[in-house]
């Protein structure tokens, strides 16, 4: 008379795998939900600090640019050299501070907040007086980085 | 006489056995409907929020846009908000209050640069350079040639949910480099 088998140690290990890997599968497309979420914030706000920089080369071009205009003699004062990686706003002068540290540039806020980010400016002069931008920028959480890049003309009104 | 025994012999499932595996039925079937739960209210959430980022990213462009060819630029003492005009030199009004950004371009109505149900604003500070020169001949020697924004932002998920968003914009308006102002 045969035996009646009850169930082996290896079908029970089939099945405890089938139901963990279940599991994991659905843990994994409801944490990839939530990881695509941040992942979008911080793509957003890194975006924002690239065009934010990119904004200040112009207004510093501007600034510099406009120095010529200012006295009563007109001078032409010639194109910024962009001979830095980093630029910031002082809101206590109202000026724009600029450096060169070796490293990434660090994200300082005008409210005085840090954000975990960092970026470089490179820039490429070209044969008609004008530059090349390049901002890099890039979260290491998410070991990103992206790049906007531009062309700095010396056009100025006042000039044309 | 032999197959009668063979019937006798066959067993079949008693009522506990029965109990264990209704029990582990019930159990795995409310395992797995949780988890299928989580991850629905999870898509709802990532849903709620890539809304409420859209709405951030229409209502900040559209800043921009405005500021980029806007003139006379005043900023409220206590960088709450700024009064400009724009390309069309209608005065403008963005401000800062009760939790909302608001606009308000001439006389027409008031309206929140927002979607306050998507976007909660915690705080909102405006900064402009200061000018080279105290001289005011020409409108590109005292007009401010970079507005900076800072937002803080908290994006709002159906059910409650909420999260940060904290960055700065930056606008090098296009008319701060003419002499003359023409809305003045």
């Amino acid at each position: 008379m045969k035996k009646n088998r009850g169930t082996s140690f290896g079908e029970l290990m089939i099945v405890f795998l089938i139901i963990s890997v279940g599991l994991i599968i659905f843990l994994k497309i409801s944490s990839d939900y939530i990881k695509s979420l941040v992942f979008a914030k911080d793509f957003f706000i890194l975006n924002s600090l690239l065009h934010e920089k990119y904004q200040f080369l112009i207004a510093y071009r501007n600034k510099i640019l406009e120095r010529g205009f200012l006295g009563e003699t007109i001078s032409i004062v010639p194109m910024p050299s962009f001979n830095f990686r980093c630029i910031d706003f002082n809101t206590s002068t109202g000026y724009f501070v600029t450096s060169s540290p070796p490293d990434n540039c660090q994200v300082r806020l005008i409210s005085g907040k840090n954000l975990p980010l960092g970026y470089a400016i490179v820039v490429q002069p070209l044969n008609d007086s004008s530059y090349q931008i390049q901002i890099n920028g890039s979260i290491s959480k998410w070991h990103l980085t992206t790049t906007l890049e531009g062309i700095l003309t010396p056009w100025h009104p006042a000039i044309q | 006489m032999a197959s009668g025994n063979s019937i006798k012999n066959k067993k079949g499932f008693t009522i506990l056995e029965m109990s264990i595996v209704i029990l582990l039925f019930m159990f795995a079937v409310l395992t797995v409907s949780t988890i299928y739960l989580s991850l629905i209210n999870a898509s709802v959430l990532a849903n709620d929020y890539y809304q409420a980022l859209e709405n951030v990213r229409l209502g900040t462009e559209k800043i921009w846009r405005i500021l980029k060819y806007g003139w006379s630029f005043r900023v409220i003492s206590d960088g709450s908000g700024i009064i400009f005009q724009k390309k069309d030199c209608t005065t403008t009004t963005i401000v800062f209050s009760d939790n909302r950004l608001y606009y308000r371009e001439g006389n027409m109505e008031t309206t929140t640069v927002f979607d306050p149900e998507l976007v909660k604003v915690n705080n909102l500070i405006i900064a402009t350079d200061t000018p080279q020169t105290s001289e005011t001949y020409a409108y590109f020697q005292y007009a401010p040639k970079i507005i900076i924004l800072y937002y803080d932002l908290e994006i709002k998920s159906k059910k409650g949910a909420t999260s940060t968003l904290i960055f700065e914009q930056a606008v090098a308006p296009l008319n701060s480099t003419y002499s003359t102002n023409l809305c003045e």
